[in-house]
This record gives structure tokens, sequence and C-alpha cells, in this order.
């Protein structure tokens, strides 16, 4: 068995790698373009997947809750009031709940 | 040529104190070295696999040589290539229904759902399960010594992620978004949980389990743990909870916890931690992460979908439900008109067993007996089969549904909402075309 998965951040390198799924000029993919893609982009890779967050479609509520849960159970270092805003509003703007594609 | 990679070395290039703060949350101090308030260290540390004992004087915007030549692809060769990608960082893999049509679930189609890191695996000769807590007499067991003073036990064991079915609720819940593959039914090896329980000797005191593992948290800090769940300890003292040395007869794959786990059958599969080193024997509920909040609870109540359910009205998930899925034929296989084809799949429910079986092919107007077999061992997951007739030429769906041994039965719509999507165990249904 082999496997090349790195542990924690290193990672982030990886999905650097990862060639856009729609778009190939789109770097912050999978993430759908939009304004405040690129703050949401870097806030969660250093940590996870994008997928993790693309899996989602949620109400700005949960969105906030969710970013409550990262700082507070995974160590997610506190948002800026404003950068945090900019990222709520991508993410109730993309990955809303009405953004289910199935 | 179009923009295909941007790896660390093009980030570091761009703006290497950006890139810093980007990929390892880090923060220099006023004199560009160092890191400000520890920010940072703990996720390079983990990346490069060791502490630095230099940290101090590291110049802000350094990208680490050890890092400077590896921008690798995701890699997962030793898994089924059909299975769904949910996520490769925690590594969330499921399996397609129609995989799931072996008795016994092979290790490179078993779903994989990880809280953590995949970790560097520890060799059976560094590994050590520690048993502490409410117990008359703290253990250190060597592996060697799980194989050769414990009895062992080699059970086919249903491991069912609690969030399976998620993608089936409305709103959608956080999470996985499990369709009906998070399950498996391999073949375990191992030693009773309640026989090491014994040696070491309950106290009265002793309520609940926590479990610990040496995979790492994502975010690179040693003082998290990715998941530390646990159960009752009546649970834990069933015959058929069991710390596992073997999957199908080998070595557990590292993704599946090597080279030991908890499997306890029946119940959310993070009852069963993986890559198990401690068993902690509690006097309360277990309180390590994924055991509160909304994680593996369900609300008390039935509750509205997308309502905001307080803390203190969920409770822990206990047995998982009557569940089963089609695994044969393949969702949208043609068959013929007017002829029997067989229809097939396997069942399960929790702590309970499968005592009746159904499909339908018309929507649910009329439904015919499956026959379901026995399970091999309790806590196995059950073959079912029935053969259907497509009356004529046309699209038509099988939908399948089971029932426990106490008469609850599968519902063909969602049931109830929870806000983190547990417990769907709505029928399984595919579309087959006859021509």
């Amino acid at each position: 068995m082999r496997l090349t998965i790195l542990g924690g951040a290193a990672a982030a390198a990886l999905a650097f790698a990862t060639p856009a799924l729609s778009d190939e000029d789109w770097e912050f993919a999978p993430l759908p373009k939009g304004e405040g893609a690129e703050d949401t982009y870097y806030a969660c890779v250093a940590c996870h997947s994008l997928q993790t967050v693309t899996n989602g479609a949620y109400s700005r509520r949960v969105w906030d809750e969710l970013l409550d849960w990262m700082v507070e159970e995974h160590g997610m270092p506190e948002l800026d009031p404003d950068e945090r805003e900019i990222i709520l509003d991508y993410l109730a703007t993309h990955l809303g709940e009405d953004s289910r594609d199935s | 040529m179009p923009k295909k990679e941007r790896g660390l070395v093009e980030l570091y290039h761009d703006n290497p104190e950006r890139a810093d703060w980007l990929v390892f949350g880090r923060k220099s101090g006023p004199d560009r070295r160092g890191f400000l308030r520890g920010a940072g260290l703990a996720s390079m540390g983990a990346v490069l696999g060791t502490t630095i004992p230099f940290s101090s004087n590291m110049p802000l915007g350094l990208i680490p040589a050890a890092l400077a030549e590896t921008v690798d692809e995701f890699e997962f060769d030793s898994k089924h290539g059909d299975l769904i990608i949910h996520n490769d960082r925690p590594v969330n893999m499921e399996t397609p229904a129609h995989l799931l049509d072996d008795d016994v679930t092979p290790a490179d189609v078993h779903f994989i759902r990880n809280n953590g890191t995949m970790p560097t695996p520890m060799s059976k000769e560094e590994w050590r399960l520690k048993i502490d807590g409410e117990v008359e007499e703290e253990l250190e067991l060597t592996y060697d010594e799980l194989m050769n003073d414990f009895d062992h036990v080699t059970l086919k064991l249903q491991l069912e992620c609690g969030g399976n079915g998620r993608a089936g609720f409305n709103p959608l819940p956080r999470g996985n978004p499990w369709s009906i593959g998070a399950i498996g039914n391999s073949e375990w090896t191992g030693v009773r949980v309640s026989d090491i329980l014994r040696k070491a000797g309950l106290k009265p005191s002793a309520v609940y389990t926590g479990h610990f593992s040496y995979d790492e948290h994502l975010s690179g800090d040693p003082d998290r743990q990715a998941i530390s769940r646990g159960g009752p300890i009546d649970k834990m003292m069933d015959p058929h909870t069991i710390v596992a040395l073997k999957m199908n007869g080998e070595d557990i794959p590292l993704a599946h916890g090597y080279p030991a786990r908890i499997v306890a059958p029946g119940w959310a599969g993070s009852v069963s931690q993986k890559w198990v080193t401690r068993i902690w024997v509690r006097d309360k509920e277990h309180d390590g992460p994924g055991m509160t909040g909304l994680s593996y609870r369900v609300p008390r109540h039935p509750v509205e979908p997308g309502t905001e359910v307080p803390h203190e009205d969920m409770m822990v998930m206990g047995s998982m439900i009557v569940k089963s899925v089609i695994s044969y034929p393949e969702a949208g296989t043609e068959v013929s008109a007017g002829r029997p084809f067989e229809v097939r799949g396997q069942a399960w429910a929790g702590d309970d067993w499968v005592t009746g079986m159904e499909v339908s092919l018309d929507f649910g107007a009329t439904w015919q007996r499956a026959t379901v077999e026995d399970a091999p061992n309790r806590f196995s997951w059950q073959r079912w089969r029935a053969n259907v007739t497509p009356p004529q030429a046309g699209y038509y769906e099988i939908w399948a549904r089971a029932t426990d041994n106490r008469g609850r039965s599968q519902p063909m719509v969602v049931p109830g909402w929870n806000p983190r999507g547990y417990l769907n165990n709505a029928c399984h249904r595919i579309h087959v075309t006859a021509v």
C-alpha cells in the first residue's frame, strides 16, 4: 500500500496543486467565483480541503455557527470582524441553502 | 499553457510573508523573526514532523527547506477507483451501493471517515494500548500481549457512519453529504473489550469509556484530538465489541486504523476509534471532541427541519436503526421486460436485526416479500434477495424496505430532521429500464 498523504498544513500544497475543476484559470477552485472567495480560500485551506466548504449548502446562521465551531473547537485563528463579514457574505451568497445542485 | 498548479514555492515567491500567514497561520514578532504568540508554529512543526528548536530565529517568509520541493498530488491507490471522494483532507470516501454486494466488505471498498490526519503508521512494536480511569489496575498492553494473552474472536460486523444518508435531509445539515454507502461489513478479528476491561477490573464507578488515538488534529496542534468518543459500559462490555487487530484476516490497513482499532458494531462508527491507543474508563459520560454540543447527538424531541436546537435539548445517539441497501443490480441497469430478474442487497438494524424485507417495483403501491438470510453472527448485516418482473418496457424504480425484530420499518420519506443529519434510514431506491 502506498500513501502520499501529508499531514497538517503540508496538504495545503496539495490543494494548490489540484487543477481547477471547471475553469483552469480560477485559482480559488473549487470555490465558486465571487467576491470574498480569496479570503474564504485562505481562511480554510490551512487545515482542510476546500471540498469541506463546497460540500456545504447552509444558511448564513449555520455558516456563522460553523465558523464559531472552527475557532472554539478546532484551533482556527479568530478572524478579524471585517474579514469574517466578507467570508460570511461570500458563503451565504454562493454556498447558501438554495445552492444545492442535487 | 493554462496555469494548472500553484505550489508552495510559487506562493512564497509571490509574497513570502503572506504565504507564511496563509499556509501556516504564522505571524512574526516585530523583528520579523520567530512566531508571534506561537501563531503557526504548531502547524509548521506538524508539517515538518518535528519541532523547530530555533524557531525564535526563523525569518518571516522563509519557506522551510524540507517543503521547498514537495508539491505532490493527492493519491490513494489502495482504494477502489469507484469510491466517491467527499473530501481529501480529511479523507472521507463513500462506497457506491453496487460495491456493497459482497457479504464481507473487502478493505478496498470499505468507506473511510476520518476526522483528523491520515497518520504516519505506528509500528506494532511501538504501539501500546493503555487502560486507565475507573479501573482497579491500569494496564498498558502491547500488540503481542493482545495477540497471545487473550482470546480472539472473528466476527462480521457492520460499521456505519452516524451521518450515513445525511444528503437526504433538507435543509442540508453540516457534515459530509453521505448518500447510502457509509456502511461496511468486514470480518474483524480481535480481543473483546470486555475481556480487557475485566482484566483491568472495573470499579463500580465505571459508566462510560473515552477513546484516544494517535492520528492528529488537522490544525497540527498536538494538544488537540481529532475526535475522542466512547460508549456506555454496557455497550463496551458486549462480547461483540472488540479491539480489532485484523480486518478480513490481514493487518488492518492504515486508513482503517492500523495496527488496532475499536469495533463497536451497530453504533455510529465514531465509537469505533481507529488507531486506538487508550481506553479511559470514566465515571460520567465522556466529554471529548465529538461527544458534546451537536456532534453525534440528536434532539430529545422531534423538531421542525432547520430548527436551531439548544445544546441542552440534545442527547448522545445510541444504536443505529433499521436500514437496507440495494447492491444489485446497479442503478440504471437495463433489464428485459416480462422477464424476472434478481434484486438483492444487505440489511441491518444497529443493535437489533432484520426479520422482514420487501421490495416494490411500482413506487410503493404494492410490495412483495424478499427472503432475508440469518446473520452469520450478531451485528453482521444480512443478505436479502427477491425476483421481480417488470410487466412491460419502461422506467421502473426498485424500492426496498427492511423491518427489524421489534417491528420497526424503514420510512419511505426522510425521517426526523436533526441539526447534524444523523440516522436517515429512508428506503433506498434505484432505477432500472426494461426493454
